[in-house]
């Protein structure tokens, strides 16, 4: 990243670039403490259910609901999450066949596709919740506005997040880089916590 | 109209547009052609609806209790357990690494996981041991589909909620076929081992090594006896049973084991989040085409372009199949669960066989995807460990390959490996 940095300097977009990665990586962050929040109240709100009906025998009647659309709301903001750490993956294979400035470009107009979807997610979904302002949820008694709200909020996030990715693309050489997260293979096992980069299998490769 | 859909979706998909999107953008798209400007309301809803299934909370909640489990140490345990009772045999390590897969299965429903915690730990042990690193590779990522096919399994938790099938009746149903693909990858490792001079462990081990090490491992053994004596019994839907899976593994960690911290938690559940929130995507964006391709009449083209080919029940479960594995080579499985479930599901009821049975074949034929190239999750990681490429692999895997595609096929044409416990259990007639 930081060579990257290095070589871009004085380029016209350097601002833009800059300004993106300030966006993505703070959404990012801030992003984490709500789903992190919701994905703990999910946990725990099932099990003070099985906790009331099978141990006390007084069911509760709303955690079901309760978790329901608190995942919703898990998933739907993480969905932006994983935009800008690219963890939506596709078929990669063909694209990486074309010349790198062809599928360079391919992929950043295909993107307007994706932002269009979100626009309308984003646009109907806040229709979609208004509309629901006076609905009832049937075990919570709240109006089904909080609830579907998850959609519109999560697809302006995502369209916040997709921008940001797009303006970085724009300077990212491999493609490698654009389609996949920054390395899937090593994210899964730092958090495994199995790194053992100087073991055996790394030496023997550098024979 | 159903050439521009599946023009659209084959455009999308080739230019490699993540797969979620491709669903939801396809899905806008044909409303769009269709001229129904009106109906775009539909998107958020069919969008939020997609995804408000208590069922499909199992899916989190399982992939959360692997998680922790594997934080807390336990995958060393299973390693050492199967090693005592594969070990002495001509490639005893490769045996133990896929009996070690039999083991992780119960608590894992993911088989990137398993590739991830197993290989990590065998592959450069095996290479230490003499055994070349791409067999060791090979072993690691084709034993990994085990784990999605016993109970529990993420992708039959969407496949039960979708396909209103009993998800209790999926996970029984996938016992057998999960030990048959063991059984299968066993006898390949042997035949190998033998033609390669692979080294034969050094002892077998006495029983009192074996109890030491059963008792080490008891604790990852009984969850999937948690899981599903809670499910059977009828005490705990799948997604509570999930849930109370994730409250045993946070105890074990905490207090049997004492190798979790509360500082683990934050990592761990946010990688929950961004799993679940990946494969939410592809479900909601696929519940809008979902719309579009019942509007469209799809799912009854597609069985009565089938059928046309021949109405024998064998010939169509044979096109069946090869169109799950040509699939499953390209696209992500969730996706082509929901898409293709809704019609290949009722096509093969049709024509007469059980919804477990045929549940069971769909998970089986799109996890064999898994361990093939070009796109193979398991091949993927197993290369990230070993350092190889996924030429090198591909080579090495092979064999293994074809003896899951034997299991598939004896799987399909014998109901009875599937059936035999849910009828047990009183699940199928």
């Amino acid at each position: 990243m930081e060579s990257e940095q290095h070589s871009e300097r004085g380029s016209p977009f350097q601002g833009l670039f800059r300004l993106a990665e300030i966006i993505g990586t703070g959404l990012e962050r801030l992003l984490e403490v709500p789903v992190f929040i919701l994905s703990v109240t999910m946990t725990a709100t099932v099990l003070l259910g099985v906790l009331f009906r099978y141990v006390f025998r007084s069911p509760l009647g709303w955690t079901e609901e309760l978790s329901r659309y608190v995942m919703i709301w898990m998933a739907l903001l993480s969905v932006a999450l994983c935009i800008w750490r690219h963890e939506h993956v596709g078929v990669t294979m063909f694209i990486k066949k074309l010349p790198r400035l062809v599928a360079k470009t391919i992929i950043f107009l295909s993107n307007f596709l994706v932002l269009y979807f979100l626009y309308v997610l984003a646009l109907y979904g806040f229709r979609m919740a208004e509309g629901g302002k006076a609905q009832v949820s049937t075990a919570l008694h709240t109006s089904m506005k909080w609830w579907l709200m998850a959609v519109p909020v999560s697809a302006v996030l995502c369209l916040v997040m997709l921008v940001c990715k797009m303006t970085l693309d724009l300077r990212r050489k491999d493609l490698d880089e654009i389609l996949m997260s920054e390395d899937i293979i090593q994210a899964v096992k730092r958090e495994e916590g199995l790194d053992f980069d100087d073991g055996s299998v790394r030496g023997e490769n550098q024979e | 109209m159903t050439a521009f859909i599946a023009g659209t979706f084959v455009v999308l998909i080739l230019i490699g547009m993540p797969v979620g999107f491709v669903l939801g953008v396809t899905g806008l798209l044909s409303m769009l052609r269709m001229g129904l400007e009106s109906v775009l309301q539909l998107v958020p809803q069919r969008y939020f609806a997609g995804v408000d299934m208590f069922t499909l909370m199992a899916m989190p909640f399982f992939i959360l209790a692997g998680e922790i489990m594997n934080k807390t140490g336990i995958t060393t345990r299973l390693v050492k357990f199967s090693n005592v009772l594969v070990g002495h045999l001509q490639g005893g390590l490769a045996q133990a690494n896929i009996l070690a897969s039999v083991f992780f299965a119960g608590i894992t429903g993911a088989a990137v996981s398993d590739t991830a915690a197993i290989g990590s730990m065998l592959i450069p042990a095996m290479v230490e041991e003499g055994y070349d690193k791409d067999f060791s590779a090979a072993v690691t990522a084709s034993s990994s589909i085990i784990g999605p096919t016993i109970p529990p399994s993420n992708i039959m938790v969407i496949y039960g909620a979708f396909m209103q099938v009993s998800i209790a009746g999926l996970f029984l149903a996938g016992v057998l076929p999960g030990l048959l693909i063991a059984a299968v990858l066993m006898f390949m490792t042997a035949r190998i081992s033998k033609k390669r001079g692979y080294p034969v462990g050094e002892r077998r081990a006495t029983l009192k090594e074996i109890l030491v090490a059963f008792k080490d491992s008891l604790v990852a053994l009984l969850m999937p006896v948690i899981i599903l004596g809670g499910i059977l019994s009828g005490v705990f839907t799948p997604t509570e049973a999930a849930a109370v899976a994730v409250a045993y593994s946070m105890f074990v960690g905490f207090f049997v084991f004492k190798s979790l911290s509360v500082k683990d938690l934050w990592p761990i559940f946010l990688k929950m989040a961004r799993t679940t929130g990946v494969v939410f995507l592809v479900i909601s964006a696929a519940s809008i085409l979902g719309w579009v391709l019942t509007m469209e009449q799809i799912p009854e083209k597609v069985a009565a372009l089938m059928l046309s080919i021949s109405t024998n029940k064998w010939i169509v479960m044979s096109m069946i199949l090869v169109l799950l594995l040509f699939v499953g080579m390209f696209m992500d499985i969730a996706a082509a669960l929901i898409i293709l479930g809704p019609i290949l599901h009722p096509l093969a009821v049709d024509i007469g066989f059980h919804p477990l049975h045929f549940g069971i074949i769909m998970v089986l034929a799109l996890n064999i995807a898994l361990m093939t190239p070009p796109v193979g999750a398991c091949l993927f990681v197993a290369c990230g460990i070993s350092r190889l490429t996924i030429e090198q692999l591909s080579r090495e895997i092979f064999p293994f390959i074809i003896m899951v595609v034997i299991a598939l096929l004896i799987v399909t044409f014998v109901p009875g490996i599937s059936l035999f416990l849910p009828r047990l259990m009183g699940m199928a007639p």
